[in-house]
């Protein structure tokens, strides 16, 4: 067999399949005519023999069907890595405006439609992001699993045997299964894993999770600073995680992160007067400052379960 | 004679499946190529080249042209959602070959050969080779375990003595740097 003679064999198949998809097509077509005649002549009967007491019937759509869901997975595609990347343009958006509009979700074609009448890349776009972030929390409400991944508590750092107090005040991390209320990017993509949560009593907060890209596994992580000050940051490619050497930490005004391996016990953190020590979990520790640290230099200090000094970062 | 553009071929493919014919005939050899290099798997290059045309015509009424180029984007579009399929679950999806009632066509070992040699596979071979020499021991041996022998990252990482985490950083890392050689 040639190459040739392989891709006539398909030209084959295709072109025979294609020829009887077409019948189908056209068949359903007359089904549809037909169904909207009769459905013509039951209205009007309908209309003209109405009771006195006609029943209301409310249209509720059912959120969750698959169709709604294939859409919501559609504009999740647009954004996963692709080989090379892809430019996402108008007939994309104007394919999901279709498509939402082909599912039982008023909301949802809604917002797919605000999206593709948002995307106007010569004019900036305005509203377009806003648009996204919208009609994801759609999917996200009406339960589309790969927008609403399953939560998992961080693995903790080994133990120490040393009093912790005496190194600094303790700021623990404890686990969670609730992102914080600043989360503005919950972890989105195909196949995604099991995320973990982890939050200190002052507001520090670490998300992080894994999933199934075209090149392999994918990790991501996301840090937050306290609260008020609402700070985001993408642990992104250079999570501690790919290799066992500590990166230069990081400050978000209020807090500060460090990823640290396996070993590391706890950290403790100084600046201005304030001594902090935590348990790091899942590698990550996220001291929060009682003031914004604004240029203060920080001193962190990674230590084992016996309390013997392992890395110093910052000021040492 | 005037040469139909791809854009028209797609348009008339709405009511011509001959229209469709031809825009197959156009680009199979090309998307063979294309998708044998990435799989380095003729057989799976062949059924995903199959479910590649498959879903485009199936999904042909979707197809706005924007210009000269936009059918063959759109085409190729199809092809790198049905190769990021096969290479997340490793198996190559029939879901628009079914609706055509289509069946895999086996890739007989002379056609294969034939098909490796017109992708330059040998030459690609020969650079994946060379850039996994480059990759550090601790990305080879994940790659290594994970990719070649299947384990699981639990095990995985037990072998490598180190975080699960770290074991799935390191063999997407590896990879990344893999798919670097064969995008060049």
């Amino acid at each position: 067999m040639s190459v040739d003679q392989l891709t006539e064999e398909i030209r084959t198949q295709l072109v025979a399949g294609a020829q009887r998809r077409m019948r189908r097509e056209r068949q359903r077509v007359w089904v549809g005519v037909l169904a909207a005649g009769i459905a013509v002549i039951v209205g009007v009967s309908v209309l003209v023999f109405r009771p006195d007491n006609p029943t209301r019937v409310d249209t509720v759509s059912t959120p969750g069907s698959q169709r709604a869901f294939a859409v919501c997975d559609e504009v999740l595609a647009f954004d996963s890595p692709r080989t090379p990347q892809t430019p996402i343009g108008r007939s994309e958006w104007e394919g999901v405006a279709r498509d939402a509009a082909a599912t039982d979700d008023a909301t949802l074609a809604e917002l797919a439609a605000k999206v593709r009448d948002a995307y106007a890349p010569e004019k900036g776009s305005p509203g377009f992001t806003e648009a996204r972030i919208a009609l994801a929390q759609r999917c996200r409400d009406i339960g589309a699993p790969n927008y609403n991944p399953r939560y998992v508590p961080f693995v903790p750092s080994p133990a120490p045997t040393v009093d912790l107090d005496t190194y600094g005040e303790p700021q623990p991390f404890a686990f969670t299964n609730k992102p914080p209320k600043v989360t503005t990017r919950p972890p989105a993509g195909f196949d995604l894993e099991e995320v973990a949560l982890g939050v200190t009593p002052q507001g520090g907060y670490v998300m992080y999770w894994t999933y199934d890209g075209p090149l392999g596994p994918t990790t991501s992580c996301l840090d937050y600073g306290a609260p008020a000050v609402g700070g985001m940051q993408d642990c992104g490619s250079e999570d501690i995680r790919q290799g066992e050497s500590p990166l230069p930490f990081r400050t978000i005004d209020r807090a500060t992160i460090l990823h640290v391996p396996a070993g590391t016990s706890f950290v403790v953190m100084e600046s201005a007067g304030e001594r902090y020590v935590q348990r790091p979990a899942s590698q990550t520790a996220i001291i929060v400052w009682k003031t914004p640290r604004n240029q203060t230099p920080v001193t962190a200090r990674e230590y084992d379960a016996n309390g013997t000094e392992l890395r110093c970062h910052g000021a040492c | 004679m005037i040469v139909p553009s791809d854009e028209d071929l797609l348009a008339s493919a709405s009511r011509d499946v001959d229209a469709f014919g031809v825009l197959y005939t156009r680009y199979v050899k090309e998307l063979l190529g294309f998708l044998v290099r990435r799989t380095a798997d003729s057989q799976a290059a062949a059924d995903l080249v199959a479910e590649t045309f498959a879903a485009a015509f199936v999904a042909r009424r979707k197809f706005h042209p924007q210009g000269p180029g936009s059918a063959r984007a759109w085409l190729y579009g199809i092809a790198r959602r049905v190769l990021g399929h096969y290479l997340r679950r490793q198996s190559v999806s029939d879901r628009y070959r079914r609706k055509l009632g289509m069946t895999s066509v086996l890739v007989e070992s002379d056609a294969a050969r034939m098909v490796e040699e017109q992708a330059d596979l040998a030459s690609i071979r020969d650079a994946l080779r060379g850039a996994m020499t480059t990759l550090p021991d601790s990305q080879l041996d994940a790659i290594r375990l994970r990719v070649i022998e299947e384990m699981p990252y639990r095990d995985v990482a037990q072998r490598l003595g180190c975080s699960e985490g770290a074991a799935r950083v390191r063999v997407a890392r590896g990879l990344a740097r893999l798919a670097e050689v064969i995008e060049q």
